[in-house]
């Protein structure tokens, strides 16, 4: 079984991915919790039967969020998928979900990333990242472990940077 | 000054600590160049021409004497002997070795310094007013809201790989000396009719490619809610700017692009909707922070009447007095500009003894502080009058009393060609031929303030579009080139200058200045009426006819 890094240790992963584009003859299979492409999801319009569970879904890093409230409210898993490690723009889009939306399923950080990157993933509201190679699952491992202080808090405990620090 | 507590001095810990391991691993293979690349950039680190250089963050300007040493360390154990003042007031190292660089930000922390976010696609160094708390004309100090707006950056989460570089300038005063309109966000503080404090809030300004000035987005902007509004501009940024195209990616295509109306719509969308789920700051966050910059323990003067000028005084010190030294809010203060222009030496480069011995005359001098500008020089900004005099004579004994600040000489230039990998063209050299040009201070006085900025190359790091004349490092079949502006200005008023015309080799520049020169001298309507009022009085025609004439 394919491992991720979700809350804090390396786990099997419980989620299969289906990519690939389906036939009208598709049935599910009976163990598995899909995630699908966000149209493939939308194709379904909004009918699981068959399914386990309601499927996740996997969206761009720069999705429009408003069109989507719909499957936000519905889905127990949302996977953002990075194009470059340098494009930030997951990160903004993760926030938005979790502050605005209030979105309080899985959420997955996926594509493109770097271990170096994750704990700035898990402050900004992920809590599940996949890595295809497994050393860098360890090194996300090893890189949250002594995650220290911080100026900002992180989206659930968002703070301003003198306010614990004055009271004290 | 802002001194850290232990949540700086943790983070500031953690961060050299992961960077040495970030470089374990490169260096192991563990990481690739690729990956490298952003990683070693948000800590300050580039590889240049010769070496990697390394840029230092120096928080709206502010250095200690403490601080100052520290980098003479640094200059001397790492470095060779010398190190640079850029155009945002950070420090370059550009001789240290790669694998040196985790312990240098060793020592840097134990000065309570970093060289976090100082390159890279994220939030840099946020600037400020080099004259910040001593001069009159300002609302209220903003470095207080400089420490809250560092500390908010660095290392923030979700804006640490943004389209492209993020620059924050805050005022309080009248004159803009850190020229807001050419960040990306501009704040200047401002009191509401009630009395309550605010900021005016400008972005999408920058230079580069397309030169733009910010556009005004929010006319009052409460205190309190300053943090809340920087988060919606950035949020908006992040989700929204260009990714696609490097020289598109800066926050000003954004508001050109759906326009100043659209984009502060947005962002107050954006706004409103975090404004209930962040905390606000407090006032009394807001009076912690102003607690580290009140006012230092100055003697009480009662007059601020000229002091008799010492019989020995020459003429060089009267010079320095009119051109490198200003009134200050406190009677009997004068705040001294350190020139670190002197002919023969490229403009923002300083050497260690000079650290050193700056770092003991402002602990002699000046409270133990000292600020760094954009202009590229130093300033001492509390001095006695009654020192003046002393002060002058250890520093002329330093290269730093040369007395042309503000003058065309005072020029800002970017490392360029020698240097930097991304240049077109060489600028120091452009710049010695200028200054030798003008050596006659007499000539140069009778000029007046006059700006002169050199950049290598499109990046246009020494800003040449808001100089009065502006040199830009082209390259034309593998050649250099440079592009002369004129007209742009900063302070009271900012614009951007205009391409006089065709871009010439290197050897005809310092003529073609000259040749600017003589046009203005003629033509001005008095000895008062500035470069940019002649410019803007006569247009480029004249201008552009004289340089373009035969024989240049
Ligand atoms: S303007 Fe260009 S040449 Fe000069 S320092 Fe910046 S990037 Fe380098």
């Amino acid at each position: 079984m394919q491992q991720v890094f979700k809350n804090g240790v390396i786990q099997d992963d419980h989620w299969s991915h289906l990519d690939a584009q389906i036939g009208a003859d598709f049935t599910p299979e009976p163990e598995v919790h899909y995630i699908l492409p966000l149209d493939i999801w939308q194709g379904f319009a909004g009918d699981f039967s068959g399914f386990i569970s309601c499927p996740g879904i996997t969206i761009s890093a720069d999705a429009d969020l408003a069109s989507l409230a719909d499957a936000i409210e519905r889905v127990p898993l949302i996977a953002i998928e990075f194009c470059s490690f340098t494009d930030g723009s997951g990160f903004s889009t993760a926030s938005l979900l979790r502050e605005d939306y209030k979105f309080d399923g899985e959420l997955r950080a996926m594509g493109a990333i770097l271990p170096d990157q994750v704990p700035y993933l898990l402050r900004c509201g992920f809590n599940s990242v996949e890595f295809p190679r497994a050393e860098d699952l360890q090194h996300a491992v090893a890189l949250t472990g002594g995650a220290g202080q911080s100026y900002q808090g992180d989206v659930e405990t968002p703070r301003t940077p003198f306010q614990q620090r004055i009271a004290k | 000054m802002y001194q850290y507590d232990e949540l700086d001095h943790e983070v500031v810990q953690n961060r050299v600590l992961q960077f040495r391991h970030q470089m374990e691993r490169y260096l192991n293979g563990d990481i690739s160049e690729e990956a490298f690349l952003p990683l070693r950039l948000q800590n300050g680190l580039y590889v240049q021409k010769h070496a990697p250089m390394l840029r230092v963050a120096v928080p709206y300007g502010m250095l200690s004497s403490t601080q100052l040493r520290m980098m003479a360390k640094i200059c001397r154990d790492y470095d060779r002997n010398y190190c640079h003042i850029t155009t945002r007031q950070n420090i370059q190292f550009n001789w240290v070795e790669l694998t040196d660089v985790p312990d240098i930000l060793d020592e840097l922390a134990s000065a309570e310094m970093h060289a976090i976010q100082t390159s890279g696609n994220c939030i840099r160094n946020t600037t400020s007013d080099p004259l910040a708390g001593v001069v009159d004309d300002e609302v209220t100090d903003p470095r207080p809201y400089c420490e809250i707006i560092r500390q908010w950056s660095t290392l923030h989460p979700e804006f640490a790989f943004l389209p492209r570089k993020f620059k924050i300038a805050v005022i309080g005063a009248e004159e803009d000396r850190a020229s807001i309109r050419l960040h990306d966000i501009g704040l200047r503080l401002v009191r509401s009719d009630s009395g309550e404090l605010g900021f005016n809030v400008w972005a999408g300004g920058g230079l580069g490619r397309t030169p733009m000035l910010g556009s005004l987005i929010r006319e009052f902007l409460p205190q309190t809610q300053l943090l809340g509004y920087l988060k919606a501009i950035l949020r908006v940024y992040n989700r929204y700017g260009r990714r696609d195209n490097k020289y598109k990616a800066r926050i000003k295509i954004l508001v050109s692009s759906l326009g100043t109306e659209e984009f502060t719509h947005q962002v107050e969308q954006e706004f409103e909707r975090n404004y209930a789920a962040d905390p606000q700051l407090s006032n009394e966050e807001i009076s912690y922070a102003q607690s580290f910059f009140s006012a230092p323990d100055y003697e009480p003067f009662e007059a601020d009447s000229d002091l008799p000028v010492p019989i020995s005084a020459p003429e060089s010190y009267h010079r320095w007095i009119e051109r490198n030294v200003r009134p200050h809010k406190q009677h009997g203060y004068r705040i001294v500009t350190l020139s670190l222009k002197y002919f023969g030496q490229a403009p923002g480069d300083i050497t260690t003894e000079q650290l050193e011995s700056i770092a003991e005359l402002a602990d002699r001098y000046s409270f133990g502080e000292v600020r760094t500008t954009q202009q590229q020089n130093i300033v001492l900004t509390d001095v006695k009058r009654t020192d003046l005099f002393n002060l002058w004579h250890e520093i002329n004994r330093l290269n730093l009393a040369t007395p042309t600040v503000g003058t065309l000489i005072d020029t800002v230039c970017c490392p360029g060609g020698d240097f930097c990998n991304l240049a077109n063209a060489r600028s120091l050299s452009v710049n010695a031929a200028i200054q030798q040009r003008f050596e006659d201070l007499d000539r140069l006085y009778a000029l007046g303030d006059l700006s002169l900025r050199i950049s290598g190359c499109i990046n246009a790091c020494a800003h040449h579009h808001i100089a009065n004349i502006g040199i830009l490092g082209v390259d034309k079949n593998g050649e250099e080139f440079y592009q002369i502006t004129l007209g742009g200005q900063t302070g009271r008023q900012s614009g951007i200058g205009k391409v006089l015309g065709p871009s010439l080799p290197h050897d005809k520049v310092a003529p073609a200045v000259e040749r600017i020169i003589e046009v203005y001298l003629e033509a001005r309507s008095s000895a008062t009426e500035t470069f940019t009022t002649t410019y803007q009085r006569l247009g480029k025609a004249p201008f552009k006819e004289r340089v373009y004439a035969t024989g240049l």
